[in-house]
């Protein structure tokens, strides 16, 4: 061996011993950050008992339940009653911060109409008294249908809403777009997304706190015990970790000079083949994990397919499909089968931990089920059935999908 | 809401002396219970309109509590509110699975309770 592989192979040997040091340092740091997760997570957990026993007490003082109070302690009570409701929203947003951060949430995705969804908010927030004078202007009109878990996308609209509505001197408004691509900071994503952009007409923010507003406990225009608005400090730190956990989507802040300061986000576009996949991958890899199996069943009729009528129609057609979903829900399946929200390829998916007999006995009770149906006098609904079985048939979601398709075919022929 | 009888059923004394008061002034008749199985026992003499049931107690938690109830063919309609600590996500799958009618969520206000009680008569 010459001195240069002598040297090459100590210098190997250093590096090797470097990679383990920071290997058991990161171990070491995971392990710290899930404690500290536990931690928050039980203790805020704890808190919410004695939290629950002293708001229902303060309420039966308040509402004269033991008797009626003077001016001076209802003014008192009213002020207790404040400060328990921000250590409730406090424990509150520490729970979401700890769940999101150990990653033990689980997202409920679905598509999401953002022009009814911004409907609903914006209705939320004129028949609250935070509004007072401003104007809250939406807008979302065609644009395609988001992919996300539409209470977490309430949670961030409503409290990147709390703030623009604090900071705002007449308007803020909401705005939906779509995007043929990302922007610069989220190159992770490709293809189109929606970008959702809240805007105030306040006093804008300056770089340097642009910086500090996502970090936890940062609160601008109140020093950390001083006075001012009462927040938790915590609610953009919950909200980008949120817009996180949306397939590589990014939140950020624009403030500019003109004193417009804007907050933006985006999402994915809805797309059936995505929700297909991430709807089946959980019970798949339970599955795989107990060696289970696990029956995907699809319900197909001619009634089913899309319709390009008259909004009537269109609205009986969708009325049906939920209806029979719900029998099916109701009388076939047990409770930890499911069955999709939506139509896919405009067959209704069933998925079920169930072997082939299982799955063979569930298409046997379906038929009848269907039979109840009328779908006009005299008329009741037809459908057509297929199934395919993991692992027995195979291992991967599309194929499952693609087997069950052709199983229709087999049976119907 | 006279006559109206609900079994609440928890081990904190503070929480039920609490929740009492309140029920009791808005005319219910409240039968309290301060673990899983003295509520199994005196569920079928008080025979409730309401169980309002605490997720974690000692020996039979909650969820438990919920499916033995269910067992019951009296009972099987009968609605049962899980109050809980823990995030709604987190459990609202296992409450459902027990046969649970609702959720309820800490801490709470009394007026959230009471609309609730009002709902599921």
């Amino acid at each position: 061996m010459n001195r240069d592989e002598e040297k090459l192979l100590e210098t190997n040997e250093r590096l090797r011993l470097l990679y383990e040091e920071l290997e058991k340092k990161n171990q070491e740091l995971s392990k710290l950050d899930q404690l500290k997760s536990d931690f928050i997570s039980t203790v805020s957990h704890e808190l919410r008992t004695p939290l629950t026993i002293v708001k229902v007490a303060l309420s039966s003082l308040r509402d004269g339940v033991v008797g009626e109070l003077s001016e001076k302690q209802n003014q008192v009570l009213e002020t207790a009653f404040r400060n328990v409701n921000r250590l409730a929203h406090l424990i509150s947003d520490l729970l979401d911060l700890s769940r999101l951060e150990s990653g033990k949430i689980r997202l409920n995705k679905r598509s999401i109409d953002l022009n009814i969804l911004f409907h609903e908010i914006n209705h939320n927030f004129q028949k609250s008294h935070e509004i007072n004078n401003i104007q809250l202007d939406y807008q979302a009109q065609d644009v395609p249908h988001a992919y996300g878990d539409p209470d977490m996308i309430i949670q961030v609209l409503t409290n990147l809403i709390h703030n623009a509505l604090r900071f705002a001197k007449s308007h803020v408004t909401l705005k939906a777009s779509l995007q043929t691509a990302q922007p610069e900071a989220t190159a992770s994503h490709t293809g189109p997304f929606i970008r959702v952009d809240i805007t105030n007409d306040g006093s804008g923010i300056n770089p340097e706190d642009q910086k500090k507003l996502f970090t936890k406990f940062v609160q601008l225009n109140r020093p950390m015990g001083g006075a001012g608005y009462k927040g938790t400090g915590l609610g953009l730190s919950i909200c980008r970790d949120i817009i996180e956990h949306h397939h590589g989507c990014k939140i950020w802040l624009a403030s500019s000079q003109e004193n417009v300061t804007t907050f933006s986000f985006t999402l994915p576009v809805w797309d059936e083949n995505v929700y297909f996949y991430d709807v089946l991958k959980a019970p798949l890899i339970e599955a795989e994990g107990e060696i289970s199996s696990l029956a995907l069943i699809l319900v197909g009729s001619p009634s089913f397919n899309a319709t390009s009528g008259d909004a009537h129609t269109n609205e009986i057609h969708d009325q049906l499909i939920k209806s029979f979903r719900a029998k099916i829900v109701n009388e076939v399946l047990r409770k930890k089968d499911n069955v999709l929200p939506y139509l896919y390829q405009n067959h209704l998916v069933l998925i079920a931990k169930m072997a082939k007999e299982g799955a063979i006995a569930t298409i046997e009770r379906l038929k009848p089920l269907a039979d109840q149906v009328e779908i006009s006098p005299n008329q009741h609904l037809e459908i057509t059935t297929g199934y395919a079985v993991y692992p027995e048939d195979t291992a991967d979601a599309m194929q499952l999908f693609h087997l069950a398709m052709e199983n229709i075919q087999k049976r119907t022929s | 809401m006279k006559n109206k009888r609900i079994l609440l059923v928890d081990d904190e004394h503070d929480f039920l002396e609490m929740m009492l008061l309140r029920l009791q002034r808005a005319g219910y008749l409240v039968e309290l219970a301060t673990d899983g199985s003295s509520a199994l026992n005196k569920i079928a003499q008080f025979n409730p309109h309401i169980v309002l049931l605490d997720m974690l107690m000692p020996g039979i938690n909650g969820l438990e509590v919920c499916e033995q109830i269910r067992l019951d063919p009296h009972f099987q309609k009968i609605p049962i509110v899980i109050i809980t600590a823990a995030h709604q996500k987190d459990i609202e799958h296992k409450a459902k699975a027990a046969g649970a009618t609702r959720l309820l969520s800490k801490p709470f206000e009394s007026e959230e309770l009471l609309d609730l009680m009002d709902s599921l008569f």
